[in-house]
């Protein structure tokens, strides 16, 4: 009787101590633990073959409506020509964060996409989704922007020297048009210093232009580089060179529509909106209408379709597991870290108001009730 | 009383009440020990870890960071240096001295960080150089090793680490061969790039954790940032540009001729750390150098430069959430100890009070019931006393009934043969009989006598046999109400442990 007393005892005791002792540490180990998903690993990724499942990852929405307006859909429609019933997951802000457009490579990567199209927003710290990538292998083709990467697969883009030739060419024929008295004065707007693009359109605008700014037919009289190619702050690099120089600029080298747009209202601040020779880059609604509006003198065509078609060839090769030599034509890319790229460069087009009706409207990249608003009939034949 | 004391104490003494109370404290207790157990066993390796992933990450995006910087400042001077005017230039074509100048501004103004933008020709002399002439690197403008390895390996390459005094900065050379279309070796660019951002960087990570710091150590050894607690930017931090573990002679002498580290002003120490030297685990424990505990160690190797950065973190500081949870667990575990006796107290009352009550009943039932036993024994041994007596009273009875049957019969022999035989008789004869009745009747005398004592013996034997009776009747009464008492007691103790 006194034995079977304790034991009941202890028995209760017992329950009582383990319900205790979990929750205890329950409530004390909930404040600690941590949600760490451990990376997917393995090689689901196939190289892309039988992919059905492609990411398209685009840099920002900001400085160029160029991404949203038109990659998007070009791309879109490209791969899904290309692969049957693809699903495709698409973010198209990473909001000029590496690290937010990481993040977006890496839930593609968890939702099972096998082939990833990036448009950087930094070259170089998007190395990290290549490696993420890699790790499952899943092949990564850099859109438009070079990734600094040596175990990057692909690269799709246009000849960015051929941009920055053009660019220049246009200048170097049309550049005594603004001579006045001596000297042309030229001031160069490039883009951002984090772009490896950037650096290779000066490139190619120098290689036209350096011979004329030594022989002295035209002065650069500034060279910049604009952050993120920000609209703004181009704004301002014009305005102060525009002050510095006492408003003696008759050619703004600028790199690209955005930066152009800028560019015309600190010009049209100092009254020189359409005496001063603008360049610009991507055939933007906005940059054609004011080549239109004589405020800027041309624009680099990159037809986006053709570079999205690239990729829609270049998707559909690693969908079929076939060789991707014909549509490269052994044409490669170094990176920093002695990689060689398999590369497929699309030729730009340089754009004036000769042209704009069998480039850019004949190919429907943009309409023509998008560009001749407030543009008298029958300018330059498209309104 | 205390002889009914096992009843509600242990064999040890200890009573039910205490021992509840210390049920009950083991109850409470061993879930806190079980937690400060899991603190030990759980928590802190979790802090730890939680602690080593930040500062992993920490470490990784700084060394990101670095790369990142590294990449694109090579791809500027890369880039740069293929730019129209300078290839020009570098072919003797002086017609583009000025662009290539304007070049080489425009180099320098792609990072504030520049602090030279220069040519040099395909001997190692120098062309040109914006913003303006460098100063030699010790002995040389252009370190003749770093000239070997870009006349053959014709890639673009990164300096170790100097430092100008003038501007209490560091600063590296990244060099790249000038190349032709025609793959001939035009000359040398250079740009030079003072370490401004990594050290901000490195000073800043006292801003990540109280007490943690950092420091980049390059693939010489030598200490080439650390976090500097004076942010006035006039003193350096003591363990800087000192080797963590000793350099070689030749390296010593390179130091020496390239004036690296700015060793002119302060030579290159050594301040060892051996857990560094040949460290080959991302993370672990050790007292560095002018430290005076352990720290967390995280180490991350640079890809671009030959440099490892380690982010450092007081052991003591990470664990810091442990030992406070340690401390309230403490105050916690005495003041539920403190309320788990007073609770075991009253419990413990509570369900002795019922047991004594019982106990009580029980020891009255018992002192009732040995108080019967021993009436119950004297009575057994009146009884026995009463048989004896009565059996002894009737063997007497029956002993004098037979001896006055005995005289009886004598009486009526003597008495017959006397009718039968008076005149036959002598007077001897005649005084003999008559003698013989006078012997008889005086015996059935003492018969009678004898009778009445057995009598009165058997009087009393009845007398005390109906007293025993009554005893036993009383005997009786007790033993049921004692009966009575134990099934009282049975029900409270049923009650008590709820059967």
């Amino acid at each position: 009787m006194k034995k079977a007393y304790h034991q009941n005892w202890l028995q209760i005791l017992c329950c009582g101590v383990l319900i205790l002792s979990a929750i205890l540490l329950t409530s004390c180990e909930s404040g600690t633990t941590t949600n760490n998903p451990s990376p997917a690993t393995g090689n689901g990724g196939n190289g892309g073959k039988g992919c059905t499942k492609v990411g398209i990852l685009l840099p920002e929405t900001v400085s160029s409506v160029r991404w949203e307006t038109k990659d998007h859909p070009l791309l879109v429609q490209a791969i899904k020509a290309a692969i049957p019933n693809v699903q495709i997951d698409y973010n198209n802000d990473a909001q000029g964060d590496s690290n937010l457009q990481l993040t977006q490579a890496q839930d593609d990567l968890a939702k099972g996409d096998c082939i990833l199209v990036v448009g950087a927003h930094d070259g170089v710290a998007a190395a990290d989704i290549v490696a993420t990538a890699r790790a499952r292998n899943v092949p990564v083709i850099a859109y438009d922007r070079l990734i600094q990467s040596k175990d990057l697969n692909y690269y799709v883009s246009f000849d960015g020297i051929k941009v920055g030739q053009l660019q220049g060419q246009y200048i170097a024929d049309h550049y005594q048009e603004y001579q006045k008295e001596g000297v042309v004065h030229i001031t160069m707007i490039s883009g951002s210093q984090t772009d490896t693009n950037a650096l290779l359109f000066s490139m190619g605008a120098h290689s036209v232009l350096d011979p004329l700014f030594a022989n002295g037919n035209l002065k650069n009289i500034l060279e910049t580089f604009t952050p993120n190619w920000d609209n703004n702050t181009a704004q301002a690099e014009m305005a102060a060179i525009l002050a510095d120089q006492q408003n003696n600029i008759q050619i703004a080298y600028v790199a690209n529509d955005g930066m152009a747009q800028g560019t015309i209202s600190a010009l049209k601040a100092a009254h020189l909106n359409g005496k001063v020779l603008v360049t610009g880059q991507d055939a933007t609604v906005a940059g054609i209408h004011s080549i239109l509006t004589g405020e800027q003198n041309m624009t680099v065509y990159k037809p986006i379709a053709k570079e999205a078609q690239s990729v829609g060839d270049l998707v559909k090769a690693l969908y079929n597991g076939s060789d991707i030599k014909a549509l490269t034509h052994g044409v490669t890319t170094s990176t920093y870290d002695g990689g060689n790229i398999p590369s497929i460069l699309d030729a730009p087009v340089a754009v004036d108001r000769n042209n704009i009706a069998s480039t850019v409207i004949a190919d429907n990249f943009i309409s023509k009730n998008d560009v001749c608003t407030d543009i008298p009939p029958g300018t330059a034949g498209v309104c | 009383m205390s002889a009914h004391a096992p009843l509600i104490t242990s064999t040890k003494g200890v009573t039910l009440t205490v021992r509840v109370s210390a049920i009950l404290i083991v109850a409470v207790i061993l879930p806190l020990v079980i937690t400060v157990a899991g603190n030990a066993l759980i928590l802190r390796p979790t802090l730890t870890t939680q602690a080593t992933t930040e500062m992993g990450n920490d470490a990784r995006s700084h060394q990101q960071a670095i790369d990142a910087l590294f990449i694109a400042r090579l791809q500027n001077l890369e880039f740069i240096s293929q730019f129209f005017a300078i290839q020009h230039f570098l072919q003797n074509d002086q017609g583009y001295k000025q662009q290539a100048l304007d070049e080489l501004a425009l180099g320098y103004r792609l990072d504030p960080n520049y602090s030279a933008w220069t040519l040099f020709n395909n001997q190692g002399n120098v062309l040109l150089s914006y913003p303006a002439l460098p100063s030699p690197r010790g002995k040389y403008m252009l370190p003749p090793s770093i000239m070997t390895q870009l006349q053959q390996e014709r890639k673009a390459l990164l300096s170790d680490v100097y430092f100008d005094d003038n501007v209490h900065m560091a600063f590296i050379d990244i060099y790249t061969p000038i190349v032709s279309p025609q793959a001939a070796f035009l000359g040398i660019g250079r740009s030079t790039l003072k370490l401004n951002a990594i050290w901000t960087a490195v000073n800043n990570e006292t801003n990540a954790a109280a007490g943690s710091y950092a420091m980049i150590v390059d693939g010489h050894g030598v200490r080439i940032a650390y976090t500097n607690p004076d942010n006035t930017g006039t003193t350096l931090p003591p363990a800087l540009f000192k080797a963590t573990a000793p350099l070689s002679n030749d390296f010593g002498q390179r130091i020496k001729d390239e004036d690296l580290y700015g060793s002119s002003h302060a030579a290159v120490t050594l301040l060892a750390d051996p857990a560094l030297t040949g460290q080959q685990a991302s993370t672990f424990q050790f007292t560095p150098a002018l430290q005076k505990e352990t720290y967390q160690a995280y180490q991350v190797r640079c890809q671009v430069v030959p440099w490892t950065y380690i982010v450092l973190r007081p052991v003591n500081t990470i664990t810091a959430a442990a030992n406070q949870q340690d401390f309230y667990l403490l105050i916690l575990a005495t003041i539920i100890v403190v309320l788990a006796a007073i609770v075991g107290l009253f419990v413990g009352r509570a369900i002795t009070r019922p047991i004594l009550r019982s106990v009580s009943s029980l020891i009255k039932s018992s002192e009732m019931l040995k108080k019967l036993a021993a009436h119950e024994e004297a009575t057994a041994t009146e009884q026995k006393w009463i048989v004896e007596s009565s059996q002894k009273g009737l063997d007497e009875v029956q002993y004098f009934a037979g001896a006055s049957a005995i005289a009886a019969n004598k009486l009526n022999g003597v008495g017959q043969q006397l009718r039968q035989q008076w005149y036959e008789l002598d007077e001897r004869s005649i005084r003999r009989n008559l003698n013989e009745i006078v012997e008889a009747a005086g015996y059935l005398r003492q018969a009678t006598q004898h009778e009445e004592r057995s009598s009165k013996t058997l009087s009393t034997a009845i007398r005390v046999t109906s007293h025993v009776a009554d005893q036993l009747l009383s005997g009786a009464t007790s033993a049921s109400e004692a009966a009575s008492q134990l099934e009282e007691v049975i029900t409270q103790l049923r009650k008590v442990v709820g059967n």
